[in-house]
């Protein structure tokens, strides 16, 4: 009945509703316009230029895949992509593994000085991105602080920074503040509810952990 | 209503947020089988109630029985309660079947049982064959019947439900509230609901918790919340209450308005109150009579002021020329075929009775007429 009575409210005002609906759409799509020949510029266009030379040699024939033919059957090149899917995976595990009991701990407890620990975790995005580069040399490079135990003073510890180790520390630590961002959002937003009705059909802290806050959190799995 | 045996009680019960009071000294008992709903305006603590039931908020005094076990620090995994919640907190990821499921898992029972009890369970709520769908692909009166099945799978010994209806547009809702009752008596459960809507409350409890900023304003029948309402709080909220104000008590039964003498008979006179007490008067719309016996008491001369077409019914505003307090307008309710029997239009006069067993009488300043 409210209902009816809402749309009769409507109808005198219908017209200039719907033309500041019309100025609103158009104005959307005008700006999805912009968003998509910007990408074509920037991204899909590069990607095809890249993807078109792939399949060309130097003086512009078309040769297929003998391009990509070679670079698998060069093992220092294969090996290169081979170490990027490493590099990036072993990232990822390191830095959801370390971002999720950290965004948890913000979230979900009544730990002291949270935001302490927040603007540390945040601490990255604001550090210039040598920064993690000159501070791993001067820790695990060949004469790092740790490496030859404070100037001889403890057993050194050489963990070979210049390497994939290396790259994937300073990988971890540039994703760290994402990930704790993404998942104490995908944290915060879960419904309490939830919670309470898991725990009224008699599931424990383990099970609605999995039921409850994991789901939640897998929502936010893409945005890595 | 005492016939059964007292299922679960709360005693003084009160909760206190930092400097807020949400619930003070509320103390009620409800009969196994009883469908008991507690009435409110928003923010009086109703929720809050039923949440310190539910065994998800703590109380700050008092105790919660539940057959005769004081179970006040149990949490609610321990009270053998089923909730559904305003929003029904159906997990988003599972599947409906998966929800009502949800609290059979841990009971240990095979695969196979589980699966016929919660197709049961959806044929029980109407939605056999939509087991697959998740939360997201099912209406809001879907969704309540999921939340609903996934709460009785439980088989609790009490049914929580935190304003169940309120998200639903008003035909479901009307559908939904004989059905939730239906099934409330087949099962035989103790039910508390939650509400802000005196309509489903006075259709669906057995009986009606009414409270006032965190105390219970009445606790009756909804037949005697609705003719006896025990405060003009009580009044107003339930229905609509014409309040004649600025009256004097003469004697018992008797009451003076300006120069304007009424009788009030039975329970309804308040002997209790001293003779030159202030007082206010109340009668509901539909009590108010324009025809009746010359001779009977409370015959007032009014004036059509105004009325509204509702269809089966005329709601008319009389003016009393009479009373000189300010009091001198009431709203009334007639029949349609009587407005065109007796051929009232606006600006008539006529005769008023307001019916002495009718009539209700509420001491001034705040103080409540116990009957």
């Amino acid at each position: 009945m409210s209902t009816i009575t809402a749309e009769k409210q409507l109808k005198p005002g219908t017209f200039t509703v719907a033309t500041n609906l019309d100025r609103e759409q158009w104005i959307k799509r005008l700006l999805i316009v912009l968003v998509c020949v910007w990408l074509m510029v920037v991204v899909v266009l590069p990607l095809f230029q890249l993807l078109v030379k792939s399949v060309i040699d130097d003086s512009g024939r078309f040769v297929g895949l003998a391009h990509f033919i070679t670079y698998f059957k060069t093992p220092a090149l294969s090996q290169a992509l081979f170490n990027s899917l490493f590099v990036s995976t072993v990232t990822t595990l390191f830095a959801v593994g370390l971002g999720f009991p950290w965004a948890y701990a913000l979230t979900r407890t009544r730990m002291p000085a949270k935001g302490f620990f927040k603007a540390v975790a945040m601490m990255p995005l604001f550090a210039p991105t040598l920064l993690n580069g000159i501070a791993l040399v001067y820790l695990f490079g060949r004469k790092g602080l740790i490496t030859r135990g404070f100037f001889g003073a403890l057993p050194g510890m050489d963990i070979h920074v210049y390497g994939s180790v290396g790259i994937i520390i300073a990988e971890v630590l540039f994703t760290f503040p994402q990930a704790v961002l993404i998942l104490s959002i995908a944290l915060t937003m879960t419904d309490a509810r939830l919670y309470e009705a898991a725990e009224s059909l008699g599931a424990g802290r383990v099970r609605s952990f999995f039921t409850v806050t994991l789901p939640a959190c897998a929502t936010a799995w893409p945005a890595r | 209503m005492n016939d059964k045996p007292t299922y679960l009680q709360v005693q003084n019960v009160s909760k206190v947020f930092g400097q807020f009071t949400a619930l003070q000294g509320i103390s009620f008992s409800a009969a196994r089988g009883e469908f008991i709903s507690i009435l409110g305006p928003s923010g009086c603590g109703k929720t809050t109630l039923l949440r310190v039931i539910a065994g998800l908020e703590r109380q700050t005094r008092g105790t919660v029985f539940i057959e005769g076990r004081d179970v006040s620090a149990f949490p609610v995994s321990r009270r053998k309660v089923g909730i559904v919640f305003q929003s029904y907190a159906l997990f988003p990821n599972l599947t409906a079947r998966e929800n009502i499921a949800y609290g059979l898992k841990r009971q240990g029972k095979p695969r196979s049982a589980v699966n016929a009890h919660v197709d049961e369970l959806l044929d029980l709520v109407g939605l056999g064959g939509m087991g697959r769908k998740h939360p997201a692909q099912l209406s809001g009166g879907q969704q309540q019947r999921v939340a609903l099945a996934r709460a009785i799978a439980v088989a609790p010994d009490l049914l929580l439900l935190d304003e169940p209806l309120s998200a639903l547009d008003a035909k479901v809702r009307q559908k939904l509230r004989g059905e939730i009752r239906q099934l409330q008596q087949r099962l035989g459960i103790t039910t508390i609901m939650v509400t802000h809507d005196q309509e489903e409350a006075l259709t669906m409890a057995d009986r009606i918790l009414v409270i006032e900023q965190g105390r219970l304003a009445q606790d009756g029948t909804p037949h005697e919340i609705y003719d006896k309402p025990a405060s003009p709080f009580v009044a107003n909220f339930i229905g609509t209450m014409n309040f004649i104000e600025g009256a004097t008590k003469i004697d018992n039964g008797l009451y003076g308005i300006g120069n304007t003498r009424l009788r009030i008979s039975g329970e309804n006179g308040s002997s209790r109150l001293p003779a030159g007490c202030r007082v206010t008067l109340a009668i509901r719309p539909e009590d108010i009579l324009l025809q009746g016996d010359p001779a009977a008491p409370n015959r007032l001369n009014a004036r059509v002021a105004g009325m509204e077409y509702r269809g089966s019914l005329f709601r008319i505003d009389l003016c009393l020329p009479n009373a000189t307090h300010g009091a001198g307008t009431l709203t009334a309710e007639v029949p349609t075929h009587a407005v065109r029997h007796l051929a009232i239009t606006p600006d008539t006069n006529l005769p008023v009775y307001l019916p002495v067993d009718r009539l209700r009488v509420y001491a001034n300043e705040g103080v409540q007429v116990r009957i």
